[in-house]
């Protein structure tokens, strides 16, 4: 017998999760954005640093939401964002090497590293929650 | 009706199954993938860079286009269990390939756009270009992590449940596929901009 029992929470469109990542995910791009479109010349770091401090709110935001969430998958939660993290750090490590290996340095470098480190909590984040909110309610 | 029609499907369909969903040959044949990308770009090889961007990028754009304009409408006229089975055995392989391709394409990428200058000489007429190409990668980047990837994890995690929600995996292929095709569209304007910065 399959059945299609209710989702946990009832949080499986609109969620302000998902909301607070997309809007996370967009600040980081518009932040890194900022700095590639001056390259070669220098980029006024304001901007970029104004989208990153968003981004970080967010992820925090989001954070937080995750964690007063109940009922919650957290189980299925984890065992997702593990490896979806495993696969993010090798993409954000590869992005880390090439612009160290680049020459890039200072400000720039330690903005861009905060930008793929918000990339490396959010984006696991975003696919365990995607796989979590709808886990059923147990019977 | 249609719930009913899916359940049934469902049940007809192969039972879960334990396991990694990424075959380990897949995830051993990535690691050797992205070792020789690391070493091309240590040694600033100009054939292996556009090695990495050109086989990349060829793959990345087909499996976009293919998934979009023509496995989807496929997929889509499927019966349930035809398509649940497809759909399983696709998408694992598509774990495999897919992530390893963007890697190598906007890395290397990357690394012949800075061997090129295009980096350092100030107001190059090609800035424009570059620009369109990463503006079309940030779109694609967000479509891909935000609706595309997680699509694909629900339909894989559900499949993998001894009784899994019928009307959920229907959501989220169709989810998946009109992404793979709003993907499909967005190559399209990167191929038109790739092939005007190789013909400067």
């Amino acid at each position: 017998m399959v059945t299609t029992p209710t989702p946990y929470a009832g949080d499986t469109t609109r969620s302000p999760v998902v909301a607070c990542i997309v809007g996370t995910i967009v600040s980081c791009i518009l932040a890194a954005g900022i700095i590639i479109v001056h390259i070669p010349a220098p980029a006024p770091m304001w901007g970029s640093i104004m989208w990153v401090c968003i981004a970080a709110v967010l992820t925090a935001a989001t954070i937080a939401l995750i964690l007063r969430k109940k009922p919650f998958a957290r189980k299925r939660f984890f065992a997702v964002a593990k490896w979806v993290f495993l696969y993010i750090l090798v993409l954000t490590g590869m992005g880390e090497y090439v612009m160290a290996f680049d020459g890039m340095r200072g400000e720039t470098l330690v903005v861009m590293t905060v930008i793929l480190l918000l990339f490396l909590v959010n984006i696991p984040m975003l696919w365990g929650f995607s796989v979590a909110r709808h886990e059923r309610t147990p019977n | 009706m249609s719930e009913l029609v899916v359940n049934q499907a469902i049940a007809a369909a192969p039972k879960a199954q334990a396991g990694p969903f990424v075959p380990l040959w897949g995830i051993a044949l990535d690691a050797a993938v992205l070792v020789a990308l690391i070493v091309t770009i240590a040694r600033n090889s100009v054939f292996g860079l556009d090695f990495f961007h050109v086989l990349g990028g060829a793959l990345w754009i087909s499996i976009d286009l293919i998934m979009g304009f023509i496995i989807g409408p496929i997929i889509r006229r499927l019966d349930v269990p035809a398509r649940m089975v497809f759909s399983k055995n696709l998408m694992t392989k598509m774990m495999v390939v897919v992530p390893t391709a963007v890697i190598c394409t906007l890395t290397s990428g990357w690394q012949l756009a800075r061997l090129d200058n295009l980096f350092t000489t100030p107001y190059s007429p090609q800035h424009g270009w570059i620009l369109a190409a990463l503006i079309v990668v940030a779109l694609l980047a967000i479509i891909a992590y935000v609706f595309l990837e997680p699509a694909n994890i629900v339909v894989l995690t559900e499949l993998r449940k001894p009784e899994p929600n019928g009307l959920l995996i229907g959501r989220m292929m169709q989810r998946f596929l009109y992404t793979a095709g709003i993907l499909g569209v967005l190559q399209l304007s990167m191929i038109v901009i790739m092939v005007r910065l190789a013909t400067w």
